[in-house]
């Protein structure tokens, strides 16, 4: 056991000596395996930290170009926003010198948009405008104000004038410096001469209208000078200033002077209703008492009345309606109307006349006991040269303008005028007189000469209608 | 004493002749004058008592005759009526006013209301 034992100390000094190398080659290993484990941890670390980084940029790359594409998407919408507008679009600096400009200058002004870029607004428009505008931007600039539909004429590339209407706010950077301003300029050029030529016309169209009343007055008067010179010449025969006249020539001469007469209230009538379709009567309103009006009127009719044996009464209130009317005017309507009246009624008739108040309105009528209308008539009679109905010596006969004025007078002073009839009873003419609010001031007095000849004798007016 | 003179200035010959007739029938002594230069000519180197004024004339409308005269004081109280185929408006009667017209008469006018004025004015 001995030998064993030295052999087996030997041997386990052995085992020790190679177990210790062992040991250190094993620790050795163990360290070096260590390390690499360090290392392949440091290195799978930073492959994890790299991947991540990749991984990051990849995404960065990725939004970037999506960024990219997003701005390329953005610009190119711009782009084809800016295309398809019919307005131009554009950016200018501080000095109004275009840093953009979209492709539809070139359909604007003829130049393409590099031609443009560079140069600045001003250089489009002719000196004088550009003057004026050069200030109207300074001023603009100045303010840091939007612009809103400033208009503005420019040369086109081939000289032709071509108006622009402009709008646009300022460019500010982030940092809150002013560079500018972006845009539109819309082409109006067409609207511009649009109206112009409205405008032209417009000129034209008073012009030829002015000329028209002329030639209507001139050819009133020119009608009406040899008119009146018959009528005078009738009038001193019959009156015996030229000596005596049998009872013969006073009958023709007496039936000449109602032609004369008649062809007068023709030529009045026809004048009348030209202005009157025409829109040229102008209404010279004043304060009358409408009472007052038709009892005058009455009492004008009377004598003509009594001569056809007809009886001409008057509803009118006592109390007065003060009214804010064209005078003349509503003598007329009430003369043509009482005219036709007696026209076709037939001796020992009788004519009513009534005048009522209403809350918006004054209701007129002229009634009469004559021959009527048929009912299908009754839609025609507010026509012109419509006459319905004949009565043996009704007096003087009608220019059959008469109704028709009646209504176009009634209807400037905003009322209505309307029939009722029966045939072989009698008719009612019915009008409506809108009421104004009478002014403060006497107006009459306007009317009115200070000693009242002036009035009066306009007054003095042989009867025409 | 003689008849009292009145001045018919008036473009249409014919309406002035017969005018003037009807004055005359009544006791008037009348002259004619065409046109508004010899109007105020007339008016101004002759004797009259009235003057009965058309308004459309040639050679200056009837408003210019009053205008010429307004210079000389003793013309000025001729008295002047209006006769005209001119419509009435606010000029012509602000116009007569301002120049002391007596009367206008639109024509056609009622003879027997243009005599009574005329008599009225300057009694035959």
């Amino acid at each position: 056991m001995g030998h064993m034992n030295s052999e087996n100390n030997m041997l386990s000094s052995e085992k020790n000596k190679f177990g210790k190398e062992i040991r250190v080659s094993n620790d050795r290993k163990r360290r070096t395996e260590d390390e690499a484990i360090e290392v392949k941890q440091v290195e799978e670390m930073h492959t994890l930290e790299l991947e991540k980084t990749i991984e990051r940029l990849q995404l960065e790359i990725a939004e970037l170009r999506w960024k990219g594409e997003a701005l390329r998407e953005s610009e190119k919408r711009f782009r084809n926003i800016a295309l398809s507008m019919v307005v131009w679009i554009w950016e200018v600096d501080e000095e109004g010198v275009y840093t953009y400009s979209s492709e539809r200058v070139n359909e604007i002004l003829g130049y393409s948009p590099e031609e443009v870029t560079g140069k600045s607004i001003f250089d489009f428009m002719p000196p004088s405008e550009a003057r004026r505008m050069e200030k109207r931007f300074k001023k603009i600039v100045g303010q840091k104000e939007i612009i809103n539909d400033l208009e503005s004429w420019n040369r086109h590339k081939n000289g032709d004038r071509v108006c622009l209407v402009t709008s646009g706010i300022p460019i500010v950077d982030e940092r809150g410096v002013f560079l500018g301003y972006q845009g539109v300029h819309k082409d109006i050029t067409e609207q511009k001469q649009a109206e112009e030529a409205l405008r032209e016309a417009n000129r034209r169209l008073k012009k030829f209208d002015r000329l028209k009343s002329d030639f209507i007055s001139m050819v009133s008067h020119e009608i009406h000078t040899p008119i009146n010179i018959m009528r005078e010449g009738i009038t001193i025969c019959l009156d015996g200033l030229a000596g005596d006249v049998t009872e013969m020539q006073e009958e023709l001469l007496n039936d000449t002077l109602e032609s004369v007469e008649r062809l007068d209230r023709l030529v009045m009538d026809l004048l009348d209703l030209s202005k009157i379709e025409e829109g040229r009567i102008q209404l010279r309103r004043n304060v009358v008492d409408l009472c007052r009006i038709v009892t005058k009127i009455r009492k004008d009719f009377k004598k003509q009345a009594n001569s056809k044996n007809l009886r001409l009464q008057a509803n009118i209130p006592e109390d007065g309606i003060q009214m804010y009317v064209d005078k003349d005017k509503i003598i007329q309507i009430f003369h043509n109307l009482i005219s036709n009246a007696m026209r076709y009624t037939k001796s020992g008739g009788t004519i009513t006349l009534n005048v009522q108040e209403d809350t918006a309105f004054v209701q007129c009528s002229v009634s009469d006991t004559g021959v009527g209308i048929a009912k299908e008539n009754i839609p025609k009679l507010f026509s012109k040269f419509k006459q319905f109905g004949h009565v043996e010596g009704s007096g003087y006969k009608g220019t059959g303008l008469g109704l028709a004025i009646a209504k176009g007078l009634v209807e400037i002073h905003g009322g209505k005028i309307w029939a009722e009839s029966t045939l072989g009873k009698g008719s009612t003419f019915h009008f409506s007189i809108k009421k104004l609010p009478i002014p403060d001031t006497t107006v009459e007095s306007k009317d009115m000469s200070k000693d009242g000849h002036l009035a009066d004798t306009v007054d003095e007016r042989s009867s025409h209608g | 004493m003689g008849k009292k003179r009145i001045l018919i200035v008036e473009d249409e010959m014919d309406f002035a002749r017969m005018v003037g007739l009807r004055l005359e029938s009544i006791g008037y002594e009348t002259h004619i004058a065409g046109d508004a230069y010899s109007g105020t000519r007339e008016i101004l180197q002759g004797e009259y008592d009235l003057m009965i004024l058309d308004l459309m004339m040639p050679a200056g409308g009837g408003f210019s005759i009053l205008e010429r005269i307004q210079n000389y004081p003793a013309k000025c109280t001729v008295p002047v009526v209006v006769v005209t185929g001119k419509t009435i408006d606010d000029e012509v009667k602000e116009t007569s006013q301002k120049y002391n017209v007596a009367a206008i008469f639109p024509k056609p006018y009622d003879n027997k209301a243009f005599v009574r004025k005329i008599k009225s004015l300057v009694p035959p």
